[in-house]
């Protein structure tokens, strides 16, 4: 399907648009109609400036944003390695690894999983730039769903670009949707049944990444990417997979850590800790049994990792939100949400001072080196040890941007 | 199939673009042209293969 993407067709439809106007304007003169001539002519230029326009704006979805490797970076593969039946597609995305030498477990991040909820992608990104790995391997995905990273939500408004500053000039970033692309999958079934339980969701819900897990191998789209994703779990022998999110501040399920059987034990005391340590409350919940198709859920199921997912407060998900522009997601501060707040209807803590991105990417960061410090107690077999990437404190006080490395002088 | 179906819906979109050229060029109505104009943008960007 992928194949058929290329210059051919602008060239034989500007060719064929040529010879409709010529034919047209004869026509046109012919008749003595030359003042709707002209008209028509404006239109179509004006038509033709507008189509330019707009899919320069949707093409730039598709321009990845830079990342820096950092100093543990040992290797990039592409996704579709461990499936390639994603090979080519727009699904297919880089997998870093991180890698000590040095004996210990495995962790997978995923970041970007839901393309809209960007504090998940940007965590990885500081981990990809910053962390230095000592013993055991990391493995991030900062882009899981790539597809949702081209399209933005229909009739939320979104920009498909936010920037964020820095020391040195400002980067750039990709908000995405918070499903797969619906021209990479089309058309969406009245009703989903997730495979392999038959739970029946809405139809939309077929491009939800976090509810295909653990995919198929010749199921639709973003099952295959779900698929992918768990092969690499597998061939890798991951011990702990950490599913970075963000959900709307009036959700119940929000600044928490959703913890599967395996690694309740381990969310537990991470959330304790980093509670006495850093001050920062996070809530813990058992992955629903009930509830499935989300990495929480599957991918314990069906692999031997252990898996955790995190959430923070997007105030740009919610509906009563205001404008949704790119200071609305990078400051969380909206006026609607400040009256949601003084209601009781906000289910984080919520001021003028809004749920900025440093707040969320920093409960990210901190809770994911929560996590990595309690596993590595718990389980030695299976340590990772991970310095260098800011927590919460570092990342409130310097601004996220601050830890952001500069593309020009990757070398 | 499902190239056959993409490859099938761009020429559609071709047609559409096509005929609402023509439409453009043909008509005696300013608001006609404009409305030509205005609905023809989303198939051109798919038959250009931008989306």
């Amino acid at each position: 399907m992928w194949s058929v993407y290329g210059p051919l067709s602008f060239k034989s439809i500007a060719y064929t648009l040529r010879q409709v106007i010529s034919v047209a304007f004869d026509k046109a003169s012919n008749c003595g109609k030359s003042k709707y001539s002209r008209s028509a002519v404006i239109v179509l230029i004006v038509t033709v400036a507008m189509t330019a326009w707009s899919g320069r704006l949707i093409m730039s979805s598709y321009k990845v944003e830079p990342i820096v490797p950092g100093p543990s970076v040992s290797d990039i593969v592409r996704l579709s390695h461990y499936f390639p039946g994603i090979e080519g597609t727009p699904g297919d995305t880089d997998v870093y690894f991180l890698d000590s030498g040095n004996p210990g477990g495995t962790v997978l991040v995923l970041g970007g999983v839901h393309a809209t909820e960007v504090a998940g992608m940007l965590t990885g990104v500081l981990l990809i730039e910053n962390a230095q790995v000592n013993q055991g391997r990391l493995i991030v995905i900062p882009h899981s769903n790539n597809s949702g990273f081209t399209a933005q939500p229909a009739e939320d408004a979104f920009v498909p670009v936010f920037h964020i500053q820095t020391e040195w000039g400002e980067r750039w970033f990709r908000l995405g949707d918070r499903l797969t692309n619906s021209v990479h999958q089309w058309p969406d079934p009245e009703a989903y049944a997730h495979y392999p339980s038959g739970q029946i969701l809405s139809g939309s819900e077929v491009r939800n990444l976090n509810r295909c897990f653990p995919g198929r191998p010749d199921g639709l789209f973003t099952e295959k990417i779900a698929y992918a994703i768990t092969q690499l779990i597998e061939a890798e022998a991951c011990d702990l997979v950490i599913d970075l999110h963000e959900a709307s501040a009036m959700y119940p399920v929000v600044n928490v850590m959703v913890a599967h059987d395996n690694a309740i034990d381990i969310a537990g005391m991470a959330a304790m800790t980093m509670e006495f340590e850093e001050g920062v409350n996070i809530g813990v919940e058992a992955s629903p049994v009930g509830l499935r198709g989300l990495s929480h859920r599957e991918i314990g199921d069906h692999t031997r990792a252990k898996v955790i997912l995190m959430e923070t407060a997007n105030p740009m998900m919610d509906w009563v939100r205001g404008r949704t522009t790119e200071d609305l997601l990078l400051t969380g501060q909206d006026e609607f949400m400040l009256k949601a707040s003084k209601k009781g209807l906000v289910r984080v803590p919520y001021d003028e001072q809004g749920v900025p991105i440093e707040e969320r990417v920093g409960r990210h960061s901190s809770g994911l080196q929560q996590i990595l410090s309690t596993m590595s107690l718990m389980y030695p077999d299976s340590a990772v040890q991970v310095e260098g990437v800011p927590k919460y404190a570092e990342i409130r006080e310097h601004g996220l941007g601050h830890f952001l490395k500069n593309p020009a002088e990757d070398i | 199939m499902t190239a056959f179906v993409s490859i099938a819906y761009t020429a559609l979109c071709g047609l559409m673009v096509i005929g609402l050229v023509y439409r453009m060029f043909t008509s005696r109505d300013v608001y006609e042209q404009i409305t030509c104009g205005v609905s023809m943008v989303p198939f051109l960007l798919r038959a250009l293969h931008i989306r």
